[in-house]
């Protein structure tokens, strides 16, 4: 069926890439609609869940513009994975004024400031949440208080856990990650120049601002959130 | 004797297959089949405890967050955090909305058709059905006009041959008993149901950022910033705009739901003798309404009936739950008759079936990749009609009153409970309390607030490093559908071992290692069928349980396949 559709629109992480049932140690060998059937044309709509309003404009752009959207090396549309979710947030002033949740509830955390050092997946993560946000425009999690788990990015179960952990200084350099890791971050940056570049951007910036007591690191490995 | 097979049996999430042999125009026996396997406790080991419930969310998106809700307290239970008030209150909030939320879809969307028939609606006069909603509602679409429009909507998909939602329905089946008028109100209140619950559900968004799978719970509290007077927290603007979006959703509840359900049932009285089961009903309880962790301080309170006996609640405790794989596509190393309780659970998967696609499960001893769950050995039903049960029977007044009003209304008496129509009233009854109920943990929250209580989480165990090397919990959570339980076992700060026994597991459970049917096989027996080619009233009894198969099983059927000879879309 898929190999005679005008397209396949893969709605959702798991028709993208094999979502959750993909995870590390799942047993059912899941897989994405486009590695199921390579020669398709299929646009991604990724995302846990993906935000309705993309769908809707995926197909009004067909039906306007008589062709699909443009899209980028993962086959996701630009209009709504073009841009860093990072560059995008309302958090982002306090990011560039390194003010930070320390702990949830703490007096930052009430004041909106940024959640990267919760774990935020903000950084590294390309979608839409900021602007176009859930529920009829309502909200998105970051919004409320929660960080970006990176739900639109390939094998986000594996390569954004620990969701608490903060993103590594530089991708492969920081000492916990694991060479599996940077292979499959490596395969990542292949898939999309574009995603590299940028995640090297924004790793610099942050190293520049970061103390050096910024770097503690607990028990588990997770770095510390004392600032 | 003629043997059908219904798969999938869900008008949404499917992968749940029901056979049934028919003798005499009545279901002898019965077998429920979960066909799909993800594999989530396995992908769940190894991995931070504070991320597991990010990834136990995802087991369902119908009933989201309840297995978010589970998961982070089965960790809270481990690591011995008690939760701030505001948390233990917007929690309340998240999960009662979502009952209400919930319910109504399963009432219009999931099961309506099962009773109401779309094609007669065509046949209606649009006047009568405005006066006929008028007569039992002054909800404010009554109109002539309006249902002249519903018609005629309904008219263009019937016209177009593409039905949509409405396809594949058994329409003109002798077992429709509705006037043409009243399956033209329940259509129209159907389409008003969709519109209804994607607006009320925007609580979730408020509070969780987004709706399905909110994403502000933390192991401690939650992530929500908040604080009445701050213009980035959730501030007194948005408390304003979930008590209007509260609001909304008890109207609808009050005006169209409740109505619905009581105009229904009056032609389908004979329902309340159908569909009885196994007779024995569980409910863990919920809603806490203090911090102390004591399930007698739940607004929803715990115990378990046994043989429909009233007189008597049971008490509840995990460690009375264990399950059996003798007939599920599982394996034990020390026998799959062996009852393993959670903590001790495994997922040791081992297909048996026949190899997809196939015409029937007969002879085949493992059927399911449904484990058996059981407590203290005995088959159990869990869901509304469980939790308004237990609290009937507790003595609560509330639910009491609201039993004996619906009972009353229908001229029927406290036996009408054990069947197929008293689960749908059940469902029915608890909505409208809890809808009632939101406002006031609303204004809780909001007196807490006035007190200068700004407490969200209980950080002091956020790091790992002041965690024991060793820990077991168990979070329990009394989803829509009925008692969910999450297991965790942590060990060096990661997960050692996790096990959801969720509510479809123990309803749609395969027989266990005596034999013993589970709930859905149990309460299909006895069932009349008029057409096997039909099975319509088969829908009824199953659909009343609300089944939802996503997170009945945890993998998918490796042969993939599906063996479909009746579809229910």
């Amino acid at each position: 069926m898929i190999e005679g559709a005008l397209a396949t629109i893969a709605v959702g992480t798991c028709a993208f890439d094999g979502g959750l049932p993909a995870a590390a140690c799942g047993p059912t060998g899941a897989i994405g609609a486009k590695d199921l059937v390579p020669g398709a044309t299929v646009i991604n709509l990724p995302g846990c869940p993906m935000n309705v309003q993309n769908l809707t404009a995926t197909i009004v752009h067909f039906l306007t513009f008589g062709e699909w959207p443009a899209v980028d090396t993962l086959g996701r549309p630009l209009f709504a994975y073009g841009q860093l979710i990072h560059d995008q947030c309302e958090r982002r002033a306090h990011y560039e004024s390194g003010r930070f949740v320390l702990d949830w509830g703490d007096e930052g955390h009430r004041e909106g400031y940024c959640l990267y050092k919760m774990g935020c997946k903000g950084p590294e993560t390309y979608a839409n949440c900021p602007t176009a946000r859930f529920n009829d425009g309502t909200s998105w999690p970051v919004k409320v208080g929660h960080g970006c788990v990176g739900c639109t990015m390939p094998r986000f179960w594996d390569q954004m856990s620990p969701f608490y952990r903060r993103l590594p200084t530089a991708p492969g350099v920081a000492s916990d990650v694991t060479a599996d890791q940077i292979g499959l971050t490596l395969v990542g940056a292949v898939a999309g120049l574009a995603v590299a570049h940028s995640v090297a951007r924004h790793v610099r910036g942050k190293r520049q601002r970061q103390g050096p007591t910024d770097e503690v690191a607990t028990a588990d490995g997770a770095e510390g959130i004392q600032a | 004797m003629t043997r059908i097979a219904i798969d999938p049996i869900t008008r949404i999430e499917g992968h749940l297959r029901i056979e049934v042999e028919i003798e005499g125009g009545v279901v002898k026996d019965a077998w429920s089949s979960g066909t799909m396997f993800r594999g989530m406790e396995l992908i769940l080991q190894g991995r931070d405890p504070r991320d597991a419930w990010i990834f136990a969310q995802r087991a369902c998106g119908v009933c989201t967050t309840v297995h978010a809700l589970a998961s982070v307290r089965s960790v809270e239970n481990a690591l011995n955090i008690t939760i701030p008030k505001n948390a233990r209150l917007i929690r309340n909030l998240i999960a009662g909305i979502q009952y209400v939320q919930d319910h109504v879809i399963h009432f219009y969307h999931l099961h309506a058709l099962d009773w109401v028939d779309v094609v007669s609606a065509l046949s209606a006069d649009p006047r009568a059905t405005a006066e006929l909603a008028a007569s039992i509602s002054d909800w404010p679409t009554s109109s002539e006009a309006h249902y002249t429009g519903v018609q005629q909507k309904l008219k263009k998909f019937v016209d177009s041959g593409q039905l949509g939602p409405f396809a594949n329905g058994y329409w003109g089946h002798p077992a429709y008993r509705l006037p043409p008028e009243a399956n033209l109100m329940a259509v129209g209140h159907y389409l008003e149901a969709l519109d209804w619950q994607r607006d009320v559900i925007r609580v979730h968004a408020l509070l969780g950022g987004k709706n399905p799978h909110p994403q502000s719970y933390v192991v401690g509290g939650m992530a929500v910033g908040l604080d009445p007077n701050s213009p980035t927290a959730l501030n007194a603007r948005h408390l304003s705009e979930i008590a209007g979006l509260f609001a909304r959703a008890k109207d609808f509840v009050d005006r169209v739901y409740i109505p619905d359900v009581l105009a229904v049932a009056g032609f389908y009285k004979d329902w309340a003798g159908i569909g009885a089961g196994i007779g024995n009903y569980m409910a863990y309880g919920d809603f806490p309404q203090d911090e102390t962790g004591d399930p007698r301080g739940f607004y929803l309170p715990r115990g378990r009936i046994l043989d429909r006996d009233l007189s008597t609640v049971h008490s509840v405790d995990h460690t009375g739950v264990a399950e059996s794989v003798a007939h599920s596509w599982y394996g034990y190393p020390d026998g799959d008759g062996t009852l393993k309780h959670p903590w001790d659970g495994e997922t040791n998967p081992k297909y048996a079936g026949p190899k997809p696609p196939f015409e029937t499960l007969e002879g085949h001893d493992k059927y399911s990749w449904l484990k058996a769950p059981r407590y203290e050995d005995q088959p159990m039903e869990v869901g509304p009609l469980a939790r308004m049960l237990v609290a009937y029977a507790s003595g609560h007044q509330e639910v009491q009153e609201a039993v004996n009003t619906v009972l009353g209304v229908l001229g029927v008496g406290p036996e009408a409970l054990f069947s197929t129509l008293g689960r749908i009233a059940a469902r029915a009854i608890e909505t409208q309390l809890l809808a009632a109920r939101l406002p006031v943990w609303l204004s809780d929250l909001e007196a807490n607030l006035k007190t200068g209580d700004l407490a969200i989480a209980d950080v002091t165990k956020w790091d790992p490093s002041t965690w024991p090397s060793e820990a077991r919990g168990w979070g329990m959570e009394e989803a829509p559908r009925g008692a969910l339980g999450h297991w965790i076992v942590i060990k060096d700060r990661k997960i050692e071992n996790y096990q959801l026994v969720v509510p479809s597991t123990w309803n749609g459970s395969p027989r266990d290692e005596q034999g013993r049917r589970g709930a859905w096989e149990e309460a299909l027996i006895g069932t009349p069928v008029a057409d096997p080619t039909q099975p319509v009233e088969v829908l009824r009894t199953i659909h009343s349980f609300d089944p939802c198969m996503a997170c009945a099983v945890h993998v998918f059927d490796p042969a993939g396949g599906s063996s479909v000879e009746i579809r229910v879309v």
